[in-house]
């Protein structure tokens, strides 16, 4: 048994516009008088942080919010999702914040994520 | 006493900058909890079902969970005391601190990167000897019970305790 797929028929890409990716950061760092400082790993198991939006029909985000509310227990279990750098399956989460959206037009609206890309 | 560890983990540790990570292994028994918990400061993805992070260690598995831990000083003459901070408490963990009255014993090995089979450094077994907990953390506190509260010299006769001699 795996962890739960994306809902069939959501639209997984993210919009370039106002995405936000980042590096899973397990260092530790300590600062020094002069220099540098020093840097080492700490953490082995840092998340991705990758926020972003993704625009969605009246449809297709009653099918999303059935996957947040029902599948995926509030948002509480892990699912996969498309890597929008890689294209390749990855495991995540939803951060700090469930997702939220604004409707743009009668059936169009922006939805947005706020994932954690698990190690 | 000085602290022997291998030249590997040594030079990892005294570089500028490294890329090898340490972790503390914690293994917590109970004569009323069955079995031995294993829990580890560092990991690996071990399964997606139940989603699971952690290492196998000797090929005995140990679970990752965030925590701090205070290890034991090196300071000659003070007692080796510990101090364990679990966060994100489970079930599994609040069971096992709730079973919690006396003769908890824990095992700390300090392992590395470079080798996460071999035990750069191991403590002498601590007695559990207090732990609080609340929604957020568990506090376990660690020591050599025998050793603390062994009194030296053992008997001092003075006119407080033993009036008549006087």
């Amino acid at each position: 048994m795996s962890a739960e797929l994306w809902p069939v028929g959501v639209p997984k890409g993210i919009l370039i516009d106002g995405a936000v990716d980042s590096f899973p950061d397990g260092r530790i760092r300590t600062g020094t008088d002069t220099g540098p400082g020093k840097t080492r790993l700490r953490n082995t198991t840092a998340v991705r942080r990758l926020n972003g939006d993704i625009i969605m029909s009246t449809s297709q985000l009653q099918l999303f919010r059935t996957f947040v509310t029902t599948t995926i227990m509030g948002g509480s279990l892990p699912f996969h999702f498309v890597d929008p750098i890689t294209n390749v399956d990855v495991l995540c989460q939803f951060g700090e914040t469930l997702p939220t959206w604004i409707a743009l037009s009668a059936d169009k609206y922006r939805v947005t994520l706020n994932l954690e890309i698990l190690p | 006493m000085p602290v022997t560890v291998s030249n590997a983990f040594r030079e990892a540790m005294f570089s500028e900058n490294t890329k090898h990570w340490v972790a503390v292994l914690l293994e917590l028994s109970h004569p009323l909890y069955a079995g031995t918990l294993r829990v580890t400061t560092a990991g690996t993805r071990l399964s997606e079902f139940p989603l699971k992070y952690g290492l196998l260690h000797n090929s005995v598995e140990y679970l990752y969970v965030p925590m701090e831990f205070q290890l034991p000083p090196d300071i000659e003459g003070s007692a080796h005391n510990a101090r364990l901070v679990i966060e994100n408490v489970s079930r599994d963990l609040l069971i096992f601190v709730r079973s919690i009255e006396a003769g908890g014993k824990c095992t700390i090995k300090l392992i590395s990167s470079i080798n996460i089979n071999f035990v750069e450094r191991q403590f002498p077994q601590l007695d559990i000897k207090a732990a609080t907990w609340n929604a957020e953390t568990i506090t376990v506190e660690m020591g050599l019970d025998a050793l603390d509260a062994e009194p030296i010299p053992a008997d001092t006769f003075n006119p407080s305790g033993f009036p008549a001699l006087f």
